[in-house]
């Protein structure tokens, strides 16, 4: 317990730490009168003024303890209802999170999700829309066939286990090539790809030709990872702690971005106006974050990352394919849930008892 | 045990409730009002040069036009990497409306042929990481309108 109030405390330093510098996320959406709007508008008075924002956090902050507060009570009717769900997450879990990450390489790598004013299969990036490679030496050109290469292995599940662990080395160069700018994406690329680094290919990849299978060697040092208890569980966190710092950086820090954003897509104000609609979504977003790093309500963080996901790619008219990797991780969340910590109790009381232990072995097929 | 478990969720919920709702709080009480969100834009200090551009256009004997800009404070390059020093150096985007017609590296660009009629231009500053300079008042732009 202990160990989780300072995992959770030191998560919530690092993101505050890490917010002096960011990139634009989701700025890509922007035109250039949006950003000439953008650049002299002011802050919401609820994001600036103490009389406002300490209310309306410590409402939001009690709906918090709320929840995490009374998870138990409806947790083994969660853990029941998505059981069928928990026994499958070790096969379909890597083929959700293959076809995700080769979404993402494979358009990135051919332009073919551009940024505003760009045309589309024009400008090569890495990974996302404003990451783009044509800024530096004509060398990094080689990233374009490297991302392409990365994604055909990911779709068919050949050498799944390198191709994850290529993307979470891609993930951490981009943070060379690019800078603080890619704080933002690095660890929601590095985690679904050593998901895959650990967890294999699982369901629907195809086999090499038997010919070819007995020239290779049956087994790579890779081979035996395993997705332990322990590696799910820090996954997991430096995922939630991305959450927490895009929310710190870009949501908490610069609110009129996210605004002049919804403004762009005619997000419903549902009432109540950007600013309150803005301070709404980024505590949440940044509550959600700091419950995935603690551990706690995993399946219902899960569940709003994809509405929430949709609910943009709907309003905003931008297409699913830019949250692919995100999508295939919350969907990994969802089927598996905080399986890992339970994994590794039932391991114990397996090891005690000498018997297996129904319940646990569900959970640890995350 | 049971007891035991409530009291140890019940203080990550409080510990996970004040971190958030510190966080906002830290925020509101350092937040300046008028700032441009830093992602997109570089802030030229308060104090500093202002950086000013003013642009012509002239068509050629082919038809084709080439925007000329004089800049004050304001340095052409042709690098494009993270912005740093506090010199104001990087390079302009041209649009039309919300279509981005050029990036200029240099204080001229051709903007080849243009259909008849009236065309408003608008200029943007950007630094070398592509972000735009801006004031607190707002962005560095220069418009201009070309009869062709």
């Amino acid at each position: 317990m202990r160990k989780q109030l300072v995992i959770a405390g030191l998560a919530g330093a690092t993101s505050i730490a890490m917010t002096a510098a960011a990139g634009a996320h989701e700025a890509w959406l922007l035109t250039p009168e949006e950003m000439i709007g953008l650049a002299s508008a002011p802050k919401p008075a609820v994001f600036t003024n103490p009389l406002f924002a300490a209310p309306l956090a410590a409402l939001l902050a009690g709906g918090v303890f709320a929840a995490i507060s009374l998870e138990p009570r409806w947790l083994d009717l969660e853990n029941r209802l998505f059981r069928p769900l928990a026994e499958r997450a070790g096969e379909i879990g890597p083929a959700v999170v293959r076809l995700g990450l080769s979404v993402m390489l494979f358009t990135a790598a051919l332009g073919l999700l551009p940024a505003a004013g760009v045309a589309a299969g024009t400008r090569p990036t890495l990974f996302v829309p404003d990451m783009q490679l044509k800024l530096f030496d004509p060398a990094w050109g080689l990233l374009v066939p490297v991302q392409l290469a990365l994604a055909a292995m990911l779709l068919t599940g050949l050498g799944t286990r390198i191709a994850g662990l290529a993307v979470a080395a891609l993930a951490v160069f981009g943070l060379h090539l690019f800078g603080e700018t890619f704080l933002a994406y690095a660890g929601h690329f590095a985690v679904p790809g050593l998901y895959l680094a650990f967890a294999g290919g699982g369901k629907f990849r195809l086999r090499l030709p038997a010919a070819l299978a007995a020239r290779l060697p049956a087994a790579t040092a890779l081979d035996r990872l395993e997705l332990t208890p322990t590696v799910y569980r820090g996954l997991m966190i430096v995922f939630g702690l991305n959450f927490a710092y895009l929310g710190i950086t870009y949501k908490l820090m610069q609110p009129t971005l996210l605004i002049a954003i919804l403004e762009h897509g005619g997000f419903p104000e549902f009432g109540v106006g950007y600013g309150l609609l803005a301070f709404v979504m980024t505590f949440v977003e940044i509550s959600a974050g700091l419950a995935l790093v603690a551990g706690v309500l995993v399946r219902p963080v899960g569940l709003f990352l994809i509405s929430a996901f949709t609910l943009f790619a709907v309003t905003l008219g931008e297409t699913p394919f830019f949250h692919s990797n995100l999508y295939a991780m919350a969907a990994v969340l969802v089927m598996a849930g905080a399986g890992a910590r339970r994994a590794a109790e039932g391991r114990e009381t397996v090891r005690r008892l000498g018997a297996p232990a129904a319940g646990a072995m569900v959970e640890q097929a995350a | 045990m049971t007891r035991l478990f409530r009291s140890r969720r019940a203080c990550l919920a409080l510990a996970s409730s004040l971190l958030a709702a510190g966080a906002f709080g830290v925020t509101s009480l350092l937040a300046e009002t008028r700032e441009p969100p830093p992602s997109l834009f570089v802030r030229i200090a308060d104090g500093a040069p202002v950086p000013k551009l003013v642009a012509h256009a002239a068509r050629n004997a082919e038809g084709e036009w080439t925007v000329s800009m004089e800049a004050e404070n304001f340095r052409f390059t042709e690098i494009c990497n993270a912005a740093t020093g506090s010199e104001a150096v990087g390079h302009v985007h041209i649009y039309e409306g919300n279509r981005k017609l050029a990036s200029a590296f240099a204080p001229e660009k051709s903007i080849g042929r243009l259909s008849p009629g009236r065309h408003l231009l608008t200029i943007t500053l950007q630094a070398t990481d592509h972000r735009a300079f801006a004031t607190r008042d707002g962005m560095i732009t220069a418009q201009l309108a070309i009869e062709a």
